[in-house]
């Protein structure tokens, strides 16, 4: 990654790398202890090439709406996601997009298997493109801004009721 | 009918049409959507992590409840049509968009220039219909879905936010921002939805030819009434899905 420290480069790696495995093994709460107030998860219908609310996108979720999100997943009857899908999703190809003072914006491709516990048995193979904009507060890195860009974002997708 | 009671929500009488179409793949066979998008039983059961996470939605009055307080009916206009009929059982004016008309009051003063003080006052209870054009176009209140056929045992549920011409751009933000919530593959209803379809016809193809192949659909059949729009019962009851499946049987048995 080019433009930042080595030591930068270590930690928001190891930022990234922790936010993948909690959203692989569903631990809801500790991936949303993740997130800033101002949070914004975007995953666009095709590209991220429009103004999010403009026009439909599969998810468009504020702090307020992530924060259902994540309180509908935890009660227990969230028939789409119970069990929860075992998943694993490498992150490769990390680049740095921008810096600011105390944000960094960082990229990077992943392909998550999924395996659909819930009916059908089948593993899905999930692949795209995220976009990390990460803020350097008191308590550490933390993500105020998640886009992922799906491969086949323009195409009807099967159940995604988990965090990308 | 009641494609005009969906339209009568524009000032202008039109719809808009243009904010992009979601799909959801779906492992089960198309039949199942007809009748999962009017079923008035299921939501309490199907949807009860959105009822704990998110308490008194626009469907707590009207479709949460089984019981006989809740006056919302379930309809079978003939033909295949079906309908659940909230506006019955609404507690309020503008439950289905989830607001109070002092937050719409410009869309409120629209309808009322177009149509007059009494049906803007009307328009702005019943709110959208939810109902089954035959047999699968889903007016599924602030959205217009399509129910896909791709093969016996696979489905796409399309749709799209029902936006109005004639009124202002917060108007439809909010109504797109209505539909992302509740359909489509990541929403917060659509996904429990399909997941229990798909298990549906993986018990279905299990009990095929046998007697376990047979779904009971006379919920609420002893206490259905007729009246001028046809069959009617309790928002609980299967009158939707038997109205599907009578029409169903009936052209699928026709002689050409």
């Amino acid at each position: 990654m080019i433009g930042v420290s080595a030591e930068e480069r270590a930690e928001i790696e190891a930022f990234i790398f922790r936010e993948a495995r909690l959203a692989d093994e569903s631990d809801y709460a500790a991936w949303e202890a993740l997130v800033t107030e101002d949070m914004h998860y975007w995953v666009p219908f095709g590209a991220a090439n429009y103004e999010p609310g403009t026009r439909m996108s599969y998810i468009n979720d504020n702090r307020t709406r992530l924060a259902t999100r994540i309180r509908q997943l935890m009660t227990g009857h969230r028939h789409a996601q119970t069990p929860p899908s075992p998943m694993r999703r490498p992150i490769t190809n990390l680049e740095l997009l921008e810096r600011t003072d105390c944000e960094y914006e960082v990229a990077g491709n992943f392909v998550l298997y999924e395996l659909s516990v819930q009916a059908t048995r089948v593993l899905r193979l999930w692949a795209g493109r995220t976009t990390w904009r990460l803020r350097r507060t008191p308590e550490g890195l933390r993500l105020c801004r998640k886009v992922v860009e799906l491969v086949t974002a323009s195409e009807p997708q099967p159940t995604l009721a988990f965090i990308l | 009918m009641l494609i005009d009671r969906a339209v009568e929500l524009s000032p202008v009488g039109q719809l808009a049409l243009g904010a992009g179409w979601i799909g959801q793949r779906v492992a089960s066979n198309w039949k199942m959507w007809p009748e999962s998008d009017n079923d008035g039983y299921h939501l309490a059961i199907a949807h009860a992590s959105l009822q704990k996470a998110v308490p008194g939605t626009q469907y707590e009055a009207a479709l949460f409840s089984p019981d006989l307080d809740n006056t919302s009916q379930a309809r079978d206009h003939g033909r295949g049509h079906v309908e659940l009929e909230l506006r019955c059982g609404y507690d309020r004016e503008l439950a289905w968009l989830g607001t109070t008309r002092d937050k719409v009051r410009d869309y409120a003063a629209a309808l009322e220039r177009a149509y007059g003080k009494e049906a803007a006052d009307r328009i702005l209870w019943d709110g959208p219909p939810h109902a089954l054009i035959f047999p699968n176009l889903f007016l599924g209140e602030m959205n217009l879905a399509v129910i896909e056929p791709v093969r016996p045992g696979e489905t796409i549920h399309y749709h799209t936010p029902l936006l109005l011409d004639g009124v202002d751009a917060d108007f439809n933000d909010r109504v797109l921002r209505q539909s992302e919530a509740a359909m489509g593959p990541a929403s917060f209803f659509l996904p429990d939805d399909a997941v229990i379809a798909e298990r549906m016809q993986q018990g279905l193809q299990v009990g095929r030819g046998t007697a376990d192949g047979w779904i009971d659909l006379s919920r609420g059949a002893g206490r259905e009434r007729r009246d001028a729009m046809g069959r009617v019962g309790h928002v609980s009851d299967e009158t939707t899905n038997r109205g599907f499946w009578r029409h169903y049987r009936s052209v699928m048995t026709a002689r050409a």
